[in-house]
């Protein structure tokens, strides 16, 4: 059992009990404990279920690098699925649940998966699940969620915030353990600044546990001094419980930084995004350990060498009291050794390698442990946790040789440089047979623009895996860096790190060498994603030889752990089922991030009220406190109707305005709509290029309504422009226009006609505007007083500067409505207060506030059309029946060559048409298709039109639309079907102008 | 706003006698006797007066008088806001730019994003910023500043 050794842990404070609940069940553990560490602490090694056979899984690591013991952490509103026991600090409390079973974790049914397991080879989904297709939804796809899937996801708001922060900085290094550290101390003392990003709380990685002294002390105080001198450093900041999560283009980063655990305040910041983009990319990432492929090797209890001496010497946590080493590397020697010296057995090492006679397999001799060589694990004994393990020769295929009793079993595979940030933003690998590993490529590092590189490697990141290597590594690393990038290379004392010298590992992918058939269907490959030798071999079989292929057909290295254990292992495999060289069959590819990120962190601020910037007018509080039924147009809000009372229906709300404009005046903020003003001596010129019509012969104090059309033909915007002077125009957008129509004229003027002599600027937010309409309009200026708008001096699509009730103004006399109309502009302001006399001088007419939708109704009652209802981008004004605005004396404007296509000019292209549905009550929704009798040539439901825009109109008391239809403008009065949601509706087609077609109401 | 060629040294010359300041280059804002002017775009500056601007932009009239620009009082576009205190870390939290001392120093002015809006920012001390942004997205710029701000989620990165 695994249990609190009486003493040691350097990083726990005993006299600091922390309550905490797993499973609902109380228990204590102390200060500077894991979640991982207090669990083995009270003999919890089983922490989940496995993904696929819902095998009981123990923890195998200690650090970010886990595995299996993911659980969910806390509970309703703090919810957080899928965290790693061995990355929680434990905190007073905290409550955390396991994963994957049903419905308990000591007696699941889904592992009912694991006695059917040779029913459930890799592919397995792939091959089974195809047929009925129509099963699927209803049944497959149930089914295997419920029984497989990593954690749930959380259901209520998360309190918490999060946020991004971007720096600059001339050097990131990612890792504060000893080669992070000393590279960091070298590039800090150039001046240059030096961002460092550790991902555990703790400083020194590895070296506290595997290196023997630096500078004649122990590791733990040289790293304690060097975080020390260099957070004194004023160009060096030091972040730790920050992961390195990502490298990207040009030396841009990310590093995610846990500002606050489970405990940490609601509300309060809990993870920061830190954007980084650094000259330089110092890798200190270390190295991970691999397992060992044996049969049995994921019954809890069967740990990572590394991991067992890490909880002892770290936490005071014993794994075990008997452990049985298996390994292929001298490092994991010093697991047995911090077992003995803590009092605990270690019966056997059985080291794969033939002879093992270095200083370890020595000093392990002298402490009396016994050390077979040549020896592997046939077999480990247990379910829920080991019981003892059978021994076999390493170069057999398992014949058991002998029993040993254990609870614990520390395994080796070798150590593979943590390469990923490395190989992010494309850095390529070699692999290294004197390490067996893959290592970073010096000569191919992911380059910047420049082809410089943006990453260096250093330390047992790069490949460098004994302790006087990595700070001899970091040192040269750090120098080659500096003066690449010609900076002042300040040299200090070279740390001096005493270790005793290393045998060579062996490379070993399964063990026993010859492993039998049972063996394989047990010996893990992944253990999260339930990966066994066997399902490796049956996919070579199968035909997926390359590495990619076998990762996607057997899971290899994906879900939340990416393979970190996993995949030089299955590599390994590959190739050797492949027959081919050592790891030939190359690895996978590596992508960000490095360990999971949380979407809150990935979302930042930008959820609640800072979920999306909502750009509002200055009349926009008036319009809340005044009913406005918001819609979101563009990036504003605009009033959608303005509800009277509390009970009026948004329809009524409707036909109740769009009547107030027809029978007496409305009043709307039309605000948003763009106002790009274009000066100089070229601007008419310019205009004339960008619109479909003649705008250099429009008089000052003249509006003309104008069409843009892209260059490819379709229209792209409309709008009124207004001649302000000789060389001055003022351009009117639609709402979603304006920045676009904006950056148009801006590209033609900087990347074509740079030599015209025009500017533009986007006044958009510069003036409030509002407009008044109905046949009372005018009445309601003229109360304000200060402008003569007789209409014989100042009639429709013209416009003229003065004050109105002491405002600064420019009048537009322009329609949107069919109704007398005018467009008040006026400084932003003082937009709220023209508004509110404007209704104060409108109040006994009944004017009334009016919406977007009366405002739609209004314009298709006129069959006026609206970009984005009647357009789509692939629609020309000739489609529209807009002729007239299209200029036939201009020699050239932009969309003029595309429109003499053939295909834009076919007759039966879609053209608009007004219809009246037959009832003149029904509903006729937007976006219904005209069909027709027959078939295409697909075979499908012939179409030959549909439905752009549809009202009720309240004057005409009727349904109106418009439609584009084949051929539309010839088929006047037939009867077209259109399909809706509740039926066929019959429509007859007509003009577009439904109301006042003469327009005798616009010009009164 | 003025749009202009500001690679015309004669033109610029004529510029900086009528607003009575040196024009800022690149990237830089001036402060002459109520004036300022930031630098925009490689055609465009901003000028910013102090109460009445009438008998400047006259003379700055005159000095355009016959050159292609474009002149354009945009009072009413945007809103100011200014904020005092660790303010580099703050910027930080919402701009991509460089704003550490060695790269933004008073006198420099930038045009970026904070947040997800549009904003030009500059200091007036170490601890002073003053950040502009479209009138219609002061709101934004307020509540994304209060949540920047906010009790525990200092930076500590550019102020220790």
């Amino acid at each position: 059992m695994s249990t609190r050794l009486a003493e040691g842990g350097r990083l726990i404070r005993r006299s600091r009990t922390v309550r905490f609940r797993f499973n609902g069940t109380e228990m204590t553990g102390f200060e500077g404990d894991t979640l991982a560490s207090a669990l083995l602490a009270n003999n919890r090694m089983l922490v989940g279920r496995s993904f696929k056979y819902h095998r009981p899984r123990g923890i195998v690591a200690s650090g970010p690098e886990e595995p299996n013991a993911l659980v969910s952490l806390m509970e309703g509103n703090r919810f957080e699925p899928n965290i790693r026991a061995t990355d929680i600090e434990l905190s007073e409390g905290l409550s955390a649940e396991s994963q994957n079973h049903w419905p308990s974790l000591e007696f699941d049914l889904g592992s009912v998966a694991d006695m059917l397991s040779r029913f459930l080879p890799a592919g397995f989904y792939y091959k089974t699940f195809i047929w009925p297709r129509r099963a699927w939804a209803d049944l497959y796809e149930p089914a295997i969620r419920r029984a497989a899937g990593l954690g749930k996801p959380p259901r209520e708001r998360d309190p918490d915030s999060y946020e991004h922060c971007h720096v600059h900085v001339d050097f990131l290094v990612v890792g504060g353990g000893v080669a992070g550290l000393a590279a960091a101390d070298r590039l800090s003392r150039s001046g240059a600044s030096v961002l460092v990003v550790e991902q555990l709380a703790r400083w020194g990685g590895r070296s506290p546990n595997d290196l023997d002294r630096i500078d004649g002390g122990s590791a733990a105080d040289w790293v304690e001094g060097k975080v020390d001198e260099l957070s004194q450093r004023d160009n060096v900041r030091l972040l730790n419980r920050t992961t390195g999560a990502g490298v990207y283009d040009h030396g841009y980063a990310i590093a995610l930084q846990r500002v606050a655990g489970a405990d940490g305040p609601p509300g309060g910041v809990r993870h920061r995004m830190w954007r980084i983009r650094a000259g330089r990319i110092v890798l200190a990432t270390g190295a991970i350990e691999r397992p060992v492929c044996f049969a049995g090797n994921d019954v809890p209890g069967v740990m990572l060498a590394s991991a067992v001496r890490d909880y002892v010497l770290d936490h005071g946590v014993s794994p075990g009291d008997r452990t049985v080493l298996i390994t292929n590397n001298d490092d994991a020697y010093r697991t047995a050794f911090a077992l003995v010296e803590a009092g605990l057995t270690v019966p056997a090492i059985l080291d794969v390698r033939p002879v093992s006679d270095g200083p370890a397999a020595e000093r392990a001799r002298k402490m009396g442990i016994s050390v077979e060589t040549g020896k592997a694990i046939a077999a480990v004994k247990g379910r829920a946790r080991v019981k003892g393990v059978e021994f076999c020769a390493h170069a057999g295929e398992g014949a058991v040789l002998g029993e040993i009793e254990c609870d614990c079993v520390a395994m080796s595979g070798g150590w593979s440089p943590a390469v990923h940030l490395w190989s992010h933003c494309g850095g390529r690998l070699v692999w290294d047979p004197e390490i067996v590993a893959f290592r970073p490529d010096g000569a191919n590092p992911p380059r910047d623009s420049n082809g410089q590189p943006i990453v260096c490697p250093v330390g047992a990141a790069n490949g460098q895996l004994d302790g006087p290597a990595v700070v001899k590594g970091a040192l040269e690393g750090a120098a080659g860096v500096l003066k690449e990038l010609e900076r002042k290379n300040v040299p200090a004392d070279v740390p001096e790190v005493e270790a005793e010298a290393e045998c060579p590992v062996l490379a070993a992918w399964v063990a026993p060498n010859g492993i039998g058939p049972s063996g394989r269907g047990k010996a893990w490959v992944d253990f999260q994603n339930d990966v066994k030798v066997s399902d490796i071999e049956l996919a070579v079989q199968e035909g997926y030889t390359s590495a990619e292929h076998a990762k996607r057909y057997t899971t290899l290295g994906m879900a939340t752990d990416q393979g970190k254990l996993s995949n030089v292992n299955g590599v390994g495999l590959l190739s050797r089922t492949l027959g081919l060289g050592e790891c030939e069959a190359g690895t996978t590819t590596f992508r960000p991030p490095y360990t999971p990120i949380a979407f809150g962190a990935v979302a930042g601020d930008a959820k609640g009220e800072l979920f999306k910037p909502v750009r509002r007018t200055p009349m926009d509080e008036w319009h809340d406190g005044n009913g406005a039924v918001w819609e979101p147009v563009s990036d504003w809000r605009r009033p959608y109707c303005y509800l009277a009372s509390d009970g009026e229906e948004i329809a009524a709300a409707v036909g109740r305005e769009s009547l107030a404009v027809r029978k007496s005046v409305g009043i709307l903020d039309a605000t948003t709509l763009g106002k790009i003003l274009v000066g100089g001596r070229d601007a008419g010129r310019f205009l004339d290029m960008l619109y479909t019509n003649m705008m250099s012969n429009l008089r000052p104090g003249r509006c003309r309504y104008g069409l843009m059309c892209n260059e490819n033909g379709f229209l792209m915007d409309d709008g009124v422009v207004a001649r302000l002077d000789e060389d001055t125009f003022l351009c009117h957008t639609t709402t979603g226009g304006a920045e676009h129509v904006h950056a148009w004229m801006e590209e033609w003027l900087q990347c074509e006609w740079w030599n015209w002599k025009v500017y533009t600027a986007n006044m958009t937010e510069e003036f409030a505007q509002i407009g008044i309409a109905g046949p009372n309009a005018r009445a309601v200026l003229e109360r304000l007083s200060g402008m003569d708008l007789d209409p014989e001096t100042f009639p429709f699509m013209s416009w003229a500067p003065g004050t109105l009730g002491g405002f600064d103004v420019r009048v537009f006399r322009i329609s949107f409505s069919g109704e007398i109309s005018y467009e008040v502009a006026v400084k932003a302001h003082e937009g709220l207060a023209l508004w509110e006399a404007l209704l104060d001088a409108g109040k006994d007419l009944g004017i009334e506030p009016y919406g977007t939708e009366a405002l739609h109704v209004l314009r298709a009652e006129k069959g006026y059309i609206m970009i984005g209802d009647e357009t789509d981008g692939t629609v020309t004004p000739q489609d529209l029946g807009l002729d007239w605005a299209i200029s036939k004396k201009k020699k050239d404007f932009l969309g003029k060559r595309a429109q003499e296509r053939s295909f834009l000019n076919h007759p039966d292209r879609w053209r608009l048409v007004g219809l009246k549905t037959v009832d003149s009550a029904a509903e006729l929704p937007s976006g219904s298709h005209a069909i027709e009798e027959g078939t295409n040539r697909h075979g499908h439901t012939k179409m030959i039109g549909r439905v752009t825009s549809s009202y009720h109109s309240p004057i005409l008391n009727r349904t109106i639309a418009m439609a584009l239809v084949e051929r539309g403008p010839e088929r006047m009065d037939e009867i077209l079907r259109f399909s809706t949601t509740h039926g066929v509706v019959e429509a007859r087609v007509t003009g577009t102008a439904f109301y006042d077609s003469g327009g005798t109401q616009l010009n009164a | 706003m003025l749009r202009c060629d500001l690679s015309d040294r004669e033109l610029t010359s004529r510029l900086a006698k009528a607003l009575g300041v040196e024009l800022p280059g690149k990237l830089r804002i001036v402060t002459g006797d109520g004036v300022q002017v930031a630098w925009m775009s490689p055609d465009e500056l901003l000028l910013m007066m102090d109460g009445d601007a009438a008998a400047t932009l006259s003379s700055l009239g005159d000095a355009l008088q016959d050159t292609n620009h474009l002149l354009a009082d945009v009072s009413a576009m945007r809103v100011e806001y200014e904020i005092t205190g660790p303010v580099r870390d703050v910027l930080s939290k919402g701009t991509p730019t460089d704003v550490s001392p060695g790269a933004l120093a008073v006198g420099d002015f930038r045009r970026s994003r904070i947040g997800q809006i549009q904003a030009a920012f500059w200091l007036t001390d170490d601890s002073t910023a003053r950040i502009a942004c479209r009138r219609s997205e002061a709101e934004y710029l307020a509540k994304w500043l209060d949540a920047a701000v906010s009790e525990g989620s200092e930076l500590g990165f550019h102020h220790r």
